[in-house]
């Protein structure tokens, strides 16, 4: 009945022997617990990307500014052996979860001439990953540097690939290509849909079986913005089908809101 | 026992368990960050960081706060982790908000709506299990932990009553059965690794488990094979079944008993204390009083009050000593009455 | 804890044993996945292998491509993790300074596969460099020596 005798009261200076004991015995094996539990929960993340927001560094991009197929800049890094001119878009993007065009619209109207008769310089935050850049004019209306009028106009096109059908993710394009990490699947789902219902353009990525990464600006079927229209696809696995076009180093998908996107996987796969 | 709103009492015990807690979070947090540097320092940014690390030390915390209470009950020795535990449970509320405010902050902030009005409306899946909005889930735990957090103080014990008091705290279930489920919709649909859904796994039936061996172990307790009943008394054992300052429980017509034997006499009085209900029958006989196993509240046994300057006061039960038998009276006397012990 | 109190908690836990591991392996079960996407291009159709190299970020492959009158080589990369840099021009030359009077042989962006016509074989001592037009600076070097046949 020994044992019995020992009784535990939090106020009094010492807990007795065998309690105390006891006590120490568990708070050793929660300290190896807490350790092991930290470690192993640490080490799952394996879903970081490689991205890049180059908070607190402004920097200055000079190139043609586009307000489709999504605001854009153009950026020109010369020209190849073959003398073909390297082109380069940068894609656009406002402060916080918001998208450029009012922005953009308000530096067309303060330059004189037509866009592609002109060189601006603006001013912002870069994004990138994966090859893909983007600029945040974290400055907002004083983004805009300078602008100065061209030799001649430069025509910049889009060209028509073809009708595809793709398994993969919708997400906005300013969290995934830096601003958060990892800026795809369910946990960033909330803030992918706020982004894009502020105007960021939301691009379809998909993977290929040899690794390759592909991704899409998703427009409507006449080449409009559906930022709203897509809002409950997002950051789900699915199946979209349209129109690709090859914009500079990005593609496009023109797809049918209400009739080609699909929760399930393709069909054909 | 003080009922006025005095921070905290502060006593030894409370002070070691107390850095002893913040030892073991300053632990899980050096190496949740430390190995996350280590390992995607060039990947992982600063937000990330403070929501995950944050996120995960609440849920190992929560799990570890709701298996000390049925530890305690299943074993003694383990009742000084639950003389405190409600500075876990604070200081927990306090690990959760980090990662609760830094996640809206970062999800939800800078955006075309209100961040409380996004947290509901940005992602509408309510009616799928998949795409349930995990986070909404996490948001009323958050709210639930933060009413237990807010009463936690002896203050509102008091003046809410332990029963109703203990009944709102029953809310901290609802919180992890949602918790679970916060991460399994959650960040598992990212890190499908099988290794941290088995953690959870384990975590959840360790605390399912531990409560079911406790709740139906105390079940058995305290219940006569048979009653003999003669001139209101029922008898219940002989003065050897109970130990030297110890006490014997017995439930009877709805009453919980605890029958103690001290200095040779024996005294009867209700079994809960007025504290937080803590069970006066797993107590003990310490300097003169029966002292509670939770937190120590005491009475003095033949009157059921607590000596003087302390106010709380339990009903007190008539005995008799028949042959060697301990025979009760299941009918209250009202609290505080003082009732002449049987001498053995 | 009182009675009431106690037969609540059993009847919750008695709930919850039931219910959560149920919730809990539906939970896991519908984790949604996504498909990847078959690849577009044809390996086999592709011209012969000259040499090159590869390594944890590149797979970067000289091929030779032999017509009746004239042979041609093209320079394929394969991007194999994220470059990290808002703008990549690819160059050859024997050194960092060469290249400031060349041009580009192309530029790479997301990962996958990319083919660049060139106008000689590398020589002995061609390294290849990688350049940001925005920082200016070589982010990456592919030595030469390092450059050897492979299949």
């Amino acid at each position: 009945m020994k044992s019995n005798d020992e009784f535990y009261i939090g106020y009094f200076p010492k807990a007795p022997k065998s309690i105390a004991k006891w006590i120490m015995t568990s708070v050793i094996i929660l300290v190896i617990s807490i350790a092991i539990l930290s470690l192993l929960q640490a080490r799952n993340q394996e879903n970081l990307q490689a991205n890049n927001f180059e908070f607190g560094k402004i920097t200055e991009l000079t190139g043609i500014l586009q307000t489709t197929p999504v605001p854009n800049l153009v950026i020109h890094n010369g020209q190849d052996i073959n003398g073909n001119d390297l082109f380069q878009s940068v894609l656009l993007i406002g402060l916080g979860k918001f998208g450029s065009d009012s922005l953009v619209s308000f530096f067309k109207n303060k330059i004189d001439l037509p866009l592609n008769q002109t060189e601006v310089t603006l001013r912002g935050t870069l994004i990138y990953s994966d090859g893909k850049t983007l600029l945040e004019l974290t400055e907002e209306e004083n983004a805009l540097v300078k602008s100065v009028p061209l030799d001649s106009s430069i025509t910049i096109s889009s060209k028509k690939i073809g009708r595809i059908e793709l398994n993969g993710e919708m997400i906005d394009s300013k969290c995934y290509f830096g601003v958060m990490n990892p800026g795809y699947g369910k946990p960033h789902r909330s803030c992918a849909i706020r982004c894009v219902s502020g105007g960021i353009p939301p691009v379809f990525w998909s993977t290929t079986e040899d690794k390759a990464t592909q991704y899409y600006i998703v427009l409507g079927k006449n080449g409009e913005a559906i930022n709203q229209q897509v809002l409950p696809y997002i950051a789900d696995p699915i199946c979209i089908k349209g129109e690709v076009y090859q914009y500079l180093d990005w593609h496009i998908i023109q797809t049918d809101i209400e009739n080609e996107i699909t929760a399930k996987g393709c069909s054909g796969f | 026992m003080s009922a006025t709103y005095q921070p905290v009492l502060w006593n030894r015990q409370k002070k070691i368990y107390d850095w002893v807690m913040f030892g073991l979070i300053i632990l899980f947090l050096a190496i949740f960050i430390g190995v996350s540097l280590v390992l995607f320092g060039d990947k992982i940014t600063g937000e990330t960081l403070i929501i995950r690390a944050f996120g995960s030390l609440a849920i190992t915390m929560l799990h570890i706060i709701l298996m000390i209470g049925p530890l305690a009950r299943l074993n003694k020795k383990f009742l000084p982790l639950l003389y405190n535990r409600r500075h876990l449970g604070v200081t927990m509320f306090f690990m959760a908000s980090i990662h609760g405010v830094f996640s809206i902050l970062q999800f939800h902030s800078m955006g075309d709506i209100n961040p409380l009005v996004s947290l509901f409306t940005s992602n509408v899946n309510y009616a799928t299990l998949a795409e349930f909005p995990f986070q909404v889930l996490g948001f009323f735990s958050l709210i639930i932990l933060f009413l237990m957090a807010a009463t936690s103080h002896d203050f509102w014990l008091k003046n809410l009553s332990p029963k109703v008091w203990k009944t709102l705290h029953l809310l901290v279930y609802l919180a992890y059965a949602m918790l679970i489920f916060h991460v399994m919709l959650g960040v598992i649909q990212l890190e499908k690794s099988p290794l941290i859904v088995i953690l959870l796994g384990i975590g959840m039936l360790t605390v399912i488990g531990l409560h079911l061996a406790a709740g139906y172990r105390q079940k058995q307790l305290g219940y006569l094979k048979e009653q003999v009943e003669k001139d209101g008394f029922v008898k219940v054992c002989t003065p050897d079944d109970i130990e030297d300052n110890r006490a014997k429980l017995v439930h009877l017509n709805g009453e919980s008993i605890a029958i103690f034997k001290y200095e040779n006499k024996l005294s009867a009085i209700n079994n809960f204390c007025k504290h937080q209900n803590g069970s006066l029958s797993e107590g003990k006989f310490v300097n003169g009083c029966i002292t509670c196993p939770w937190h120590g509240y005491q009475y003095l046994a033949h009157n059921g009050s607590s000596p003087p300057p302390f106010t709380e006061k339990v009903a007190t039960y008539h005995l008799q000593l028949i042959d060697n038998e301990i025979w009760v009276n299941p009918t209250p006397e009202p609290e505080g009455t003082a009732i002449e012990p049987v001498l053995l | 804890m009182i009675l009431s109190l106690q037969k609540r908690h059993r009847l919750i836990w008695t709930v919850f044993a039931i219910v959560l591991p149920l919730l809990f392996v539906w939970s896991y079960l519908s984790i949604p996945t996504t498909a990847n996407n078959p690849t577009i291009e044809d390996y086999s159709l592709l011209p012969i292998v000259h040499n090159g190299i590869e390594n944890d970020d590149f797979r970067i492959i000289e091929r030779k491509i032999e017509l009746e009158f004239d042979i041609n080589y093209q320079l394929e990369f394969i991007v194999k993790k994220p470059i990290r840099q808002a703008a990549t021009l690819i160059f050859i030359g024997e050194n960092e300074a060469d290249i400031k009077d060349k041009a580009p042989i192309g530029q790479l962006f997301s990962k996958g596969n990319y083919s660049f016509p060139l106008f000689d074989p590398l020589q002995k001592n061609d390294n290849i460099y990688l350049y940001n037009p925005i920082t200016k600076k070589v982010f990456y070097t592919i030595k030469n020596n390092s450059i050897t046949p492979i299949q």
